[in-house]
């Protein structure tokens, strides 16, 4: 028996290390949308892993893993990793609340009462629930796990069921006769994909300085209405929480204003100048955008001369990125104002877009710069 | 004109003495690099080169393929991927790789684009020698 042990248990093992490691994966393709498959390539090849060019080949090549012949537990470790950046990192619209220092330590202390252990995400966080019960999930989002960082913060996460539509081209080459005899006539055929995906969006408070964060987490396009409503369901949450524990709450009515910041990021010397959105005194609006996000619009011909060329212009969007070390992506954060507060008094924008963070220290980085 | 650029016009001219039309065509764009800075000539397309050598779009290909060839060396192809208004840089190997597979996939989502080849757009880049033609002083 014991030699029968020796000989099955590494291969059992190997198996389960397999299982676990495709189980990951596939809770990873399911952050595609708001966690770009780049990060994770870049990721698996930094820790010497195979990579693929999409997630197909992908599973193809770790199904086709020789097990007994890798660091299962580095490959695991590493997964799992990439899979937690993917949460905590995800490409999300931001709001950040200056909150009082009492307010900050009552969350800290009374965080366990915001977890509902007892909601349907909680069962599988943090892996998605399956098709069948996100279906019949709310579309309110319920906090159901929190975790304090290593510099003391507090992130809680909160998963929600979002509905999603997206357009898709149909290769009408690739359908039966029937089908392709009925489309004649037309040059190009597409379809409407729609469904629900699971959202994680995530509080952080921040003790040292003081500040709550709000991430709604992109998982599918949400347009401006839809953020709001998301954002006005949580801090309600939120204010019920701290009145529940008598706290100061009213800090919650009103987020940072984002406007003064697209100014400041232009001027700033460091990073790229990815688009730009500002009305000139020449009376036209311009919408200007790099093709590439390692190239910085200030420095660019048509930009610079243009803006030599008049006497002044008012800047009311900005999406700037700055170039990491070691996998050169780009983390960027876009303000989204409206050219109506081009140069207005009182103008204002609540939110920002932050997109292409690997980890959570890319993802602080950009929050730094709004602060 | 410099010396690069005459050299290159004449090296043009053995090439092509037997094409007289794509000779001129190719001419034309080593003559107008040499009017302008390689920064601002970091998007070469087959519009540019339409109106730059007076032809119509069709008939620019000839002149791009000459100039990016290895006799040409003046122009790098590079090819972006356009899917919903995102734009990203697709290195030559991965176009070559999904057209022998004939699978290109998203670069954020990791899933397979269908008709990828429509949603490429070519253009090209100045190549060291062809920034050498360029003008270098204001």
């Amino acid at each position: 028996m014991v030699w029968e042990r020796q000989l099955t248990t590494p291969s059992a093992q190997q198996q389960k290390s397999k299982e676990l490691i495709l189980f990951w994966l596939n809770s990873l393709r399911l952050r595609q949308f708001s966690y770009s498959f780049r990060l994770v390539q870049a990721q698996l090849k930094a820790a010497g892993m195979p990579s693929a060019s999409g997630w197909d080949s992908l599973f193809e090549k770790y199904q086709a893993l020789k097990y007994s012949e890798i660091d299962c537990t580095l490959y695991l470790n590493t997964v799992i990793e990439i899979y937690k950046n993917s949460l905590i990192s995800s490409n999300a619209a931001i709001w950040l609340y200056e909150a009082p220092v009492e307010s900050i330590s009552a969350i800290s202390t009374w965080a366990q009462k915001l977890i509902n252990k007892k909601s349907v995400f909680a069962k599988t966080f943090p892996h998605p629930v399956e098709d069948e019960e996100l279906n019949l999930a709310p579309f309110n989002g319920e906090f159901i796990n929190f975790e304090t960082l290593s510099n003391g913060d507090l992130v809680f996460y909160s998963c929600a069921k979002r509905a999603f539509r997206h357009r898709e081209s149909i290769e009408v080459d690739q359908l039966e006769v029937p089908a392709r005899k009925a489309l004649i006539g037309y040059d190009e055929v597409f379809g409407i994909k729609s469904g629900f995906t699971q959202a994680y969006d995530r509080v952080v408070v921040r003790i040292e300085s003081g500040l709550m964060e709000l991430h709604i987490d992109m998982c599918c396009p949400l347009a401006a209405d839809d953020l709001h409503q998301i954002q006005v369901y949580y801090t309600e949450k939120f204010k019920v929480f701290l009145k529940s524990l008598t706290c100061s709450f009213l800090w919650l009515n009103q987020s940072k204003n984002l406007f003064p910041k697209i100014t400041e990021l232009y001027n700033a010397v460091d990073g790229q100048i990815i688009a730009l959105g500002h009305s000139t005194s020449t009376k036209s609006i311009k919408e200007e955008r790099m093709r590439n996000r390692r190239q910085d619009l200030r420095v660019e011909t048509f930009h610079r001369e243009g803006i030599n060329a008049i006497p002044s212009t008012d800047l009311y969007s900005i999406k700037k990125g700055w170039t990491m070390s070691g996998w050169s992506h780009v983390p960027a954060v876009l303000i989204p104002g409206k050219a109506s507060s081009a140069g207005a008094v009182g103008s204002s924008v609540r939110h920002a877009l932050i997109e292409a963070c690997a980890t959570p220290e890319d993802f602080e980085f950009v929050v730094q710069k709004l602060l | 004109m410099n010396l690069n650029t005459q050299q290159t016009l004449l090296r043009i001219e053995l090439d092509l003495r037997h094409k007289p039309e794509l000779l001129v065509a190719c001419q034309a764009v080593v003559r107008f690099l040499s009017e302008h800075r390689a920064e601002d000539l970091q998007q070469i397309t087959f519009g540019l080169i339409g109106r730059v050598a007076n032809l119509p779009l069709i008939e620019t290909i000839p002149v791009a393929e000459y100039l990016s060839s290895a006799r040409g060396r003046i122009f790098d192809r590079r090819f972006m991927l356009i899917v919903d208004e995102e734009e990203f840089e697709i290195p030559h190997e991965d176009v070559a790789e999904a057209r022998l597979l004939n699978r290109l996939c998203h670069p954020d989502t990791g899933e397979v684009i269908s008709n990828f080849e429509e949603s490429l757009f070519v253009y090209f880049e100045l190549s060291d020698i062809g920034k050498m033609l360029t003008r270098t002083f204001d």
